[in-house]
């Protein structure tokens, strides 16, 4: 009796230990299965506290995870159209932004300068590096100090107006 | 400043260039200029190339007289010269120690105001979804205007070839969202 | 698989409309590239007319030869040199060594001040938001395939 204690103990805890097969795919899914979404990026830029009349950068995303797809402009009046890009980036994983602004409305804080529209396959969110080659005011001069990042824009704050009928 | 329209066929232009007469190049030179030109840029994406490439281009052909027999029409006969050049010059940009046509990628402009941006990124963006022969293949024919036979003597397949690319092309854009809406009824 | 003509031939005219507007590229060439491929033609059948010629009074005097003989070399060094085509130097306008925004932003502030100078870049003969255009595209290249 015992001893078929014993069996069933051992058989049973065999059957709910997961199996290397199932580890593994539990790790790294098969691509078959690995998940395709699209979302957006946003390029800010802080020029601290410069007048930011100019500005280009590149980014870069895991080449096996991310396909770019479309380019928009950024938030601040200065930049609201599209910055200027390479076509050729769209569809592989790294683009070159770079946008300039003649008037006197200027950003000085952080914004974002730019979003990208991403197809990113995989659950996990991607990083993207991001070498800010330019950051200048009107008359051309660094803005000193000037930083630059990229990340998943934050998703949509969920609605809570009333429900669909 | 280009002379007046030359009336002469290609053919006559180039019997007479064999014959010595240099004026002769004059007119083909600004017969196909323009759409070299294009052609050039649109493979290096670079004005300061387009025109190394058309130079070289325009260089190649006239080295061929006094003993040239132009046996297609002088767009087929150009066509891979412009593209074979442009991939050179591309080569010896990289440092490439491969001359993958890969390397050789038609590049779309730019958007000329910003309310066509995302428009123009769309088709872009599909058309670099296609394969970079049927790519082509949709350039060749809608944007140069060439004929399929056209189109392969200058990319050296058969037409066969050539119709089966652009049908693939055409039934891909067709599915593609972002262009789809060109073939709707 | 039987290829319809009549299915390339309903390509939607909208879409041909806007490859053309993508891809054919509104580029001129610049009359210094003109005058320099057809001098350099020029030079070229006009020398293989001269070699013709020579070849068909083959008993001309040995002077002639003499001269000839001097002519030939010389005419082929002092061929037209290649003329200078654009070089990415000349979208460098702030002299930096590089082609980035800044250069298209300066031309910018020069055309609203109305000194745009000789900068054609894309050689249609006026200097415009589009050879503005044209540097800033130059600048944001993922191959940056021209020289510095």
């Amino acid at each position: 009796m015992k001893t078929f204690a014993l069996m069933l103990a051992a058989a049973l805890l065999t059957a709910a230990a997961p199996t290397e097969q199932s580890e593994l795919a539990a790790i790294a899914p098969s691509p078959a299965t690995q998940s395709v979404r699209f979302a957006t990026v946003d390029v800010r830029i802080d020029p601290k506290n410069n007048p930011l009349a100019a500005y280009q950068l590149e980014i870069v995303g895991d080449p096996q995870r991310v396909k770019l797809a479309g380019v928009e402009g950024g938030e601040h009046a200065a930049f609201r159209d599209p910055p200027y890009y390479d076509p050729a980036g769209l569809a592989q994983n790294r683009i070159i932004l770079a946008a300039f602004n003649t008037g006197s409305d200027l950003p000085t804080k952080m914004s974002r300068v730019a979003r990208l529209h991403v197809q990113i396959t995989g659950d996990a969110d991607p990083d993207f590096e991001v070498k800010l080659t330019v950051a200048s005011t009107s008359d051309g001069s660094a803005a000193p100090g000037a930083t630059a990042s990229a990340s998943l824009s934050p998703a949509p704050a969920p609605t809570t107006e009333g429900a669909v009928p | 400043m280009p002379p007046p329209t030359d009336p002469r066929s290609d053919l006559d232009l180039v019997a007479a260039l064999n014959a010595g007469d240099a004026a002769a190049f004059d007119a083909l030179y600004y017969r196909y200029r323009d759409r070299i030109l294009r052609l050039a840029y649109r493979f290096t994406a670079n004005h300061a190339d387009a025109q190394d490439v058309l130079q070289e281009t325009f260089s190649y052909l006239y080295r061929k007289f006094p003993a040239f027999r132009l046996t297609a029409s002088m767009t087929t006969f150009l066509y891979p010269v412009v593209r074979n050049l442009s991939l050179e010059l591309i080569r010896k940009r990289r440092a490439a120690t491969t001359t993958s046509a890969d390397l050789l990628e038609e590049m779309p402009g730019f958007a000329a105001a910003p309310d066509e941006a995302h428009a123009r990124a769309d088709l872009a963006a599909a058309m670099a979804n296609l394969s970079p022969e049927h790519r082509q293949t949709v350039l060749l024919r809608f944007v140069d205007d060439l004929t399929m036979e056209e189109i392969a003597a200058a990319t050296g397949v058969p037409v066969g070839t050539v119709k089966s690319r652009l049908h693939h092309a055409l039934a891909a854009m067709r599915e593609d969202p972002r262009v789809r809406r060109y073939f709707a009824p | 698989m039987p290829h319809d003509p009549a299915e390339f031939d309903d390509f939607p005219d909208a879409l041909a409309a806007d490859l053309g507007r993508l891809y054919r590229a509104d580029v001129t060439a610049s009359p210094a590239v003109d005058q320099a491929i057809l001098n350099r033609a020029r030079a070229h059948v006009a020398g293989r007319k001269r070699t013709l010629l020579l070849r068909r009074v083959a008993g001309a005097a040995a002077a002639v030869i003499l001269i000839t003989a001097a002519v030939i070399p010389t005419i082929s060094r002092n061929r037209p040199p290649r003329a200078p085509v654009a070089r990415q130097l000349i979208y460098d306008l702030n002299a930096d060594g590089a082609v980035d925004i800044r250069d298209a932003l300066a031309l910018q502030r020069s055309i609203d001040a109305g000194r745009a100078g000789a900068h054609d870049m894309n050689g249609d003969g006026v200097v415009d938001k589009r050879d503005v255009d044209a540097i800033a595209m130059i600048a944001v290249r993922l191959d940056k395939g021209v020289a510095r």
